[in-house]
Protein backbone atom coordinates (compact mmCIF):
# COMPACT_ATOMS: atom_id res chain seq x y z
CA UNK A 1 0.00 0.00 0.00
CA UNK A 2 2.45 2.31 1.16
CA UNK A 3 4.67 1.52 -2.20
CA UNK A 4 1.65 2.28 -4.27
CA UNK A 5 1.02 6.02 -2.62
CA UNK A 6 4.92 6.60 -2.99
CA UNK A 7 4.17 6.20 -6.34
CA UNK A 8 1.45 8.18 -6.92
CA UNK A 9 3.29 11.07 -5.13
CA UNK A 10 6.19 10.83 -7.24
CA UNK A 11 3.67 10.61 -10.70
CA UNK A 12 1.93 13.81 -9.01
CA UNK A 13 5.35 15.05 -8.81
CA UNK A 14 6.91 14.42 -11.93
CA UNK A 15 3.94 16.31 -13.73
CA UNK A 16 3.43 19.14 -11.51
CA UNK A 17 7.63 19.75 -11.99
CA UNK A 18 6.75 19.27 -16.05
CA UNK A 19 4.15 22.32 -15.67
CA UNK A 20 6.23 24.21 -14.07
CA UNK A 21 8.82 24.00 -16.49
CA UNK A 22 6.37 24.87 -19.00
CA UNK A 23 5.36 27.59 -17.56
CA UNK A 24 7.52 30.62 -18.70
CA UNK A 25 6.91 34.70 -18.19
CA UNK A 26 6.76 36.89 -21.49
CA UNK A 27 6.77 40.36 -21.69
CA UNK A 28 4.75 41.63 -24.53
CA UNK A 29 4.97 44.82 -25.89
CA UNK A 30 2.76 47.02 -27.46
CA UNK A 31 3.41 49.55 -29.65
CA UNK A 32 1.67 52.36 -31.62
CA UNK A 33 2.23 54.14 -34.53
CA UNK A 34 0.79 57.42 -34.93
CA UNK A 35 1.39 60.52 -37.25
CA UNK A 36 -0.60 62.58 -34.96
CA UNK A 37 0.02 63.31 -30.89
CA UNK A 38 -2.01 60.66 -28.84
CA UNK A 39 -3.61 61.37 -26.02
CA UNK A 40 -5.61 58.58 -25.51
CA UNK A 41 -5.67 55.39 -26.17
CA UNK A 42 -6.96 51.64 -25.40
CA UNK A 43 -6.18 47.94 -26.92
CA UNK A 44 -7.52 44.52 -26.47
CA UNK A 45 -5.01 41.59 -26.07
CA UNK A 46 -6.23 38.33 -26.49
CA UNK A 47 -4.87 34.82 -26.71
CA UNK A 48 -6.96 32.93 -28.33
CA UNK A 49 -5.79 29.61 -26.42
CA UNK A 50 -6.56 31.36 -23.59
CA UNK A 51 -3.53 30.10 -21.66
CA UNK A 52 -2.17 33.20 -20.40
CA UNK A 53 -2.05 34.91 -17.00
CA UNK A 54 -1.49 38.39 -16.62
CA UNK A 55 1.36 39.48 -14.21
CA UNK A 56 1.12 43.20 -14.62
CA UNK A 57 0.81 46.04 -17.03
CA UNK A 58 3.69 48.30 -17.49
CA UNK A 59 3.20 51.72 -18.45
CA UNK A 60 5.06 53.14 -22.48
CA UNK A 61 7.67 54.95 -23.31
CA UNK A 62 6.23 58.02 -23.41
CA UNK A 63 6.47 60.22 -20.07
CA UNK A 64 3.50 61.98 -21.02
CA UNK A 65 1.27 58.91 -19.76
CA UNK A 66 3.33 58.65 -16.38
CA UNK A 67 1.43 55.85 -14.24
CA UNK A 68 0.50 52.44 -14.81
CA UNK A 69 -2.11 51.89 -18.07
CA UNK A 70 -5.65 51.06 -16.26
CA UNK A 71 -6.67 47.55 -16.95
CA UNK A 72 -8.96 44.92 -15.25
CA UNK A 73 -6.97 44.03 -12.08
CA UNK A 74 -9.14 41.97 -10.20
CA UNK A 75 -10.33 40.10 -13.07
CA UNK A 76 -6.45 39.33 -14.11
CA UNK A 77 -5.00 38.22 -10.89
CA UNK A 78 -7.83 35.86 -10.05
CA UNK A 79 -6.22 33.26 -13.00
CA UNK A 80 -5.97 32.62 -16.64
CA UNK A 81 -7.65 34.94 -19.08
CA UNK A 82 -8.78 34.64 -22.47
CA UNK A 83 -8.39 38.36 -23.22
CA UNK A 84 -7.69 41.74 -21.33
CA UNK A 85 -8.74 45.51 -21.72
CA UNK A 86 -5.89 48.26 -21.80
CA UNK A 87 -6.29 52.15 -21.96
CA UNK A 88 -4.58 55.26 -20.15
CA UNK A 89 -5.37 59.16 -21.21
CA UNK A 90 -3.48 62.08 -20.33
CA UNK A 91 -4.01 65.62 -19.88
CA UNK A 92 -0.45 66.38 -20.42
CA UNK A 93 -0.05 69.37 -23.63
CA UNK A 94 0.27 68.60 -27.47
CA UNK A 95 4.11 69.11 -27.75
CA UNK A 96 4.39 66.42 -24.88
CA UNK A 97 2.06 64.09 -26.34
CA UNK A 98 3.76 61.14 -28.58
CA UNK A 99 3.70 60.81 -32.34
CA UNK A 100 5.32 57.76 -34.63
CA UNK A 101 5.71 54.44 -33.33
CA UNK A 102 5.86 54.47 -29.26
CA UNK A 103 5.94 51.45 -27.09
CA UNK A 104 2.50 52.00 -25.33
CA UNK A 105 2.51 49.33 -22.82
CA UNK A 106 4.33 46.36 -21.90
CA UNK A 107 1.63 43.10 -20.81
CA UNK A 108 3.91 40.99 -18.21
CA UNK A 109 2.21 37.39 -19.14
CA UNK A 110 3.17 33.86 -17.79
CA UNK A 111 1.99 31.29 -20.03
CA UNK A 112 1.74 27.53 -19.58
CA UNK A 113 2.06 26.03 -23.28
CA UNK A 114 1.64 27.74 -26.25
CA UNK A 115 -0.03 31.64 -26.48
CA UNK A 116 -2.05 32.58 -29.34
CA UNK A 117 -1.54 36.12 -29.27
CA UNK A 118 -3.63 39.33 -31.32
CA UNK A 119 -3.73 42.75 -30.65
CA UNK A 120 -6.52 45.37 -31.67
CA UNK A 121 -6.41 48.68 -31.33
CA UNK A 122 -9.78 50.16 -29.58
CA UNK A 123 -9.26 53.57 -29.95
CA UNK A 124 -6.72 56.62 -30.28
CA UNK A 125 -7.84 59.85 -30.00
CA UNK A 126 -5.85 63.36 -29.93
CA UNK A 127 -6.00 65.54 -27.56
CA UNK A 128 -9.02 66.93 -29.00
CA UNK A 129 -10.63 64.11 -29.10
CA UNK A 130 -10.16 63.18 -32.53
CA UNK A 131 -9.74 59.79 -33.73
CA UNK A 132 -6.58 58.61 -34.69
CA UNK A 133 -5.96 56.78 -37.73
CA UNK A 134 -2.96 54.51 -36.31
CA UNK A 135 -1.76 51.20 -36.22
CA UNK A 136 -0.99 49.03 -33.31
CA UNK A 137 1.85 45.70 -33.11
CA UNK A 138 2.97 43.59 -30.26
CA UNK A 139 6.82 42.33 -29.75
CA UNK A 140 6.82 39.14 -27.73
CA UNK A 141 10.36 38.79 -25.62
CA UNK A 142 11.37 36.03 -23.74
CA UNK A 143 13.45 35.41 -20.56
CA UNK A 144 14.26 31.62 -21.91
CA UNK B 1 15.03 10.36 67.26
CA UNK B 2 11.16 9.19 67.28
CA UNK B 3 9.92 6.63 64.88
CA UNK B 4 8.12 7.94 62.08
CA UNK B 5 6.12 4.92 61.47
CA UNK B 6 4.90 4.28 64.70
CA UNK B 7 1.06 3.74 64.72
CA UNK B 8 -1.64 6.06 66.85
CA UNK B 9 -1.72 2.92 69.37
CA UNK B 10 1.88 3.48 70.09
CA UNK B 11 1.42 7.53 70.56
CA UNK B 12 1.85 8.90 73.87
CA UNK B 13 -1.92 9.50 75.19
CA UNK B 14 -1.88 13.13 75.51
CA UNK B 15 -1.05 13.06 71.82
CA UNK B 16 -3.80 10.58 71.61
CA UNK B 17 -5.93 12.66 73.34
CA UNK B 18 -5.48 16.14 71.53
CA UNK B 19 -5.87 14.32 68.38
CA UNK B 20 -9.61 13.06 69.91
CA UNK B 21 -10.21 16.71 71.24
CA UNK B 22 -9.59 18.36 67.48
CA UNK B 23 -11.54 15.46 65.55
CA UNK B 24 -14.58 16.56 67.23
CA UNK B 25 -18.15 17.82 66.09
CA UNK B 26 -18.14 21.53 64.83
CA UNK B 27 -20.38 23.72 66.52
CA UNK B 28 -23.96 24.46 65.50
CA UNK B 29 -24.04 27.21 63.54
CA UNK B 30 -26.84 29.58 64.72
CA UNK B 31 -29.15 31.82 62.89
CA UNK B 32 -27.71 34.62 64.06
CA UNK B 33 -23.91 33.28 62.87
CA UNK B 34 -25.85 32.79 59.95
CA UNK B 35 -27.22 36.18 59.76
CA UNK B 36 -24.01 38.05 60.24
CA UNK B 37 -22.02 35.55 57.63
CA UNK B 38 -24.32 36.45 55.49
CA UNK B 39 -24.20 40.25 56.06
CA UNK B 40 -20.68 40.37 56.08
CA UNK B 41 -21.06 38.35 52.58
CA UNK B 42 -23.12 41.31 51.48
CA UNK B 43 -21.11 43.81 52.71
CA UNK B 44 -18.10 42.15 50.86
CA UNK B 45 -19.28 41.79 47.84
CA UNK B 46 -21.20 44.85 47.74
CA UNK B 47 -18.67 46.94 45.15
CA UNK B 48 -18.96 44.02 42.37
CA UNK B 49 -22.52 44.74 42.12
CA UNK B 50 -22.11 48.42 41.64
CA UNK B 51 -19.52 47.41 38.69
CA UNK B 52 -22.18 44.67 37.90
CA UNK B 53 -24.49 47.74 36.93
CA UNK B 54 -22.18 50.15 35.74
CA UNK B 55 -21.49 47.23 33.28
CA UNK B 56 -25.50 46.71 32.86
CA UNK B 57 -25.93 50.90 31.87
CA UNK B 58 -22.83 50.43 29.45
CA UNK B 59 -24.25 47.32 28.10
CA UNK B 60 -27.51 48.85 27.52
CA UNK B 61 -25.45 52.22 25.56
CA UNK B 62 -23.56 49.92 23.60
CA UNK B 63 -26.83 48.88 22.43
CA UNK B 64 -28.35 52.30 21.52
CA UNK B 65 -25.29 53.64 19.80
CA UNK B 66 -25.77 50.53 17.82
CA UNK B 67 -29.24 50.98 16.94
CA UNK B 68 -28.27 54.76 16.12
CA UNK B 69 -25.78 53.51 13.74
CA UNK B 70 -27.87 51.09 12.22
CA UNK B 71 -30.68 53.74 11.84
CA UNK B 72 -27.92 56.05 10.17
CA UNK B 73 -26.58 53.78 7.66
CA UNK B 74 -30.15 52.13 6.74
CA UNK B 75 -31.27 55.76 6.02
CA UNK B 76 -28.20 57.29 4.23
CA UNK B 77 -28.09 53.16 1.92
CA UNK B 78 -29.89 54.99 -0.60
CA UNK B 79 -27.86 58.29 -0.60
CA UNK B 80 -24.68 56.30 -0.77
CA UNK B 81 -25.60 53.80 -3.41
CA UNK B 82 -27.19 56.61 -5.80
CA UNK B 83 -23.72 57.86 -5.34
CA UNK B 84 -21.79 55.00 -6.61
CA UNK B 85 -24.77 54.42 -9.20
CA UNK B 86 -23.42 58.42 -10.55
CA UNK B 87 -19.84 56.67 -11.26
CA UNK B 88 -19.94 58.72 -14.99
CA UNK B 89 -20.48 55.89 -17.61
CA UNK B 90 -21.51 57.26 -21.03
CA UNK B 91 -21.09 58.04 -24.37
CA UNK B 92 -19.25 61.45 -24.07
CA UNK B 93 -17.83 61.92 -27.39
CA UNK B 94 -20.69 60.35 -29.30
CA UNK B 95 -18.76 58.01 -30.92
CA UNK B 96 -21.48 55.01 -30.61
CA UNK B 97 -18.98 52.99 -27.48
CA UNK B 98 -18.10 53.70 -24.06
CA UNK B 99 -14.03 54.18 -23.95
CA UNK B 100 -10.88 55.60 -22.81
CA UNK B 101 -11.79 58.33 -25.33
CA UNK B 102 -14.91 59.31 -23.22
CA UNK B 103 -13.19 60.07 -20.02
CA UNK B 104 -10.60 61.83 -21.95
CA UNK B 105 -13.39 63.84 -22.98
CA UNK B 106 -15.17 64.09 -19.45
CA UNK B 107 -11.35 64.92 -18.07
CA UNK B 108 -11.27 67.72 -20.33
CA UNK B 109 -14.41 69.08 -19.98
CA UNK B 110 -13.59 68.94 -16.00
CA UNK B 111 -16.67 67.61 -15.23
CA UNK B 112 -15.63 64.86 -12.77
CA UNK B 113 -13.49 64.62 -9.82
CA UNK B 114 -10.43 62.55 -10.33
CA UNK B 115 -11.77 59.30 -8.04
CA UNK B 116 -14.80 59.52 -10.67
CA UNK B 117 -12.62 59.51 -13.58
CA UNK B 118 -10.62 56.73 -12.51
CA UNK B 119 -13.60 54.45 -11.54
CA UNK B 120 -15.05 55.45 -15.17
CA UNK B 121 -11.49 54.39 -16.69
CA UNK B 122 -11.61 51.18 -14.86
CA UNK B 123 -15.17 50.52 -15.54
CA UNK B 124 -14.13 51.07 -19.42
CA UNK B 125 -11.96 47.94 -18.68
CA UNK B 126 -13.40 45.79 -16.84
CA UNK B 127 -13.93 42.56 -18.36
CA UNK B 128 -17.18 42.13 -16.69
CA UNK B 129 -18.69 45.50 -17.80
CA UNK B 130 -18.09 43.68 -21.13
CA UNK B 131 -15.04 46.09 -22.61
CA UNK B 132 -15.12 46.84 -26.10
CA UNK B 133 -14.19 44.25 -28.05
Amino acid sequence: MRSVQALLLAALLALSSAAAQDARFVPVEIFLDSAQPVAAWQFELVDRNGRMTVVGVENGASKAFTGAPYYDRPATQAGEVERIVVADYTLADAPELPTGRTRIATVHLMIVGEADFEVTLVTATTADGQQIDASISLLLASFD
Amino acid sequence: MPDRDQSPEDLPQAAVDALKRADRAPAVITRSVDRAVANAARTHFGAPSERRAWRQRGGWAALAASVALITVLAVRWDALVARDDRTPYADVDNSGRVDIADVLALARAGAASPAELDAFARRVVSLDAGASR
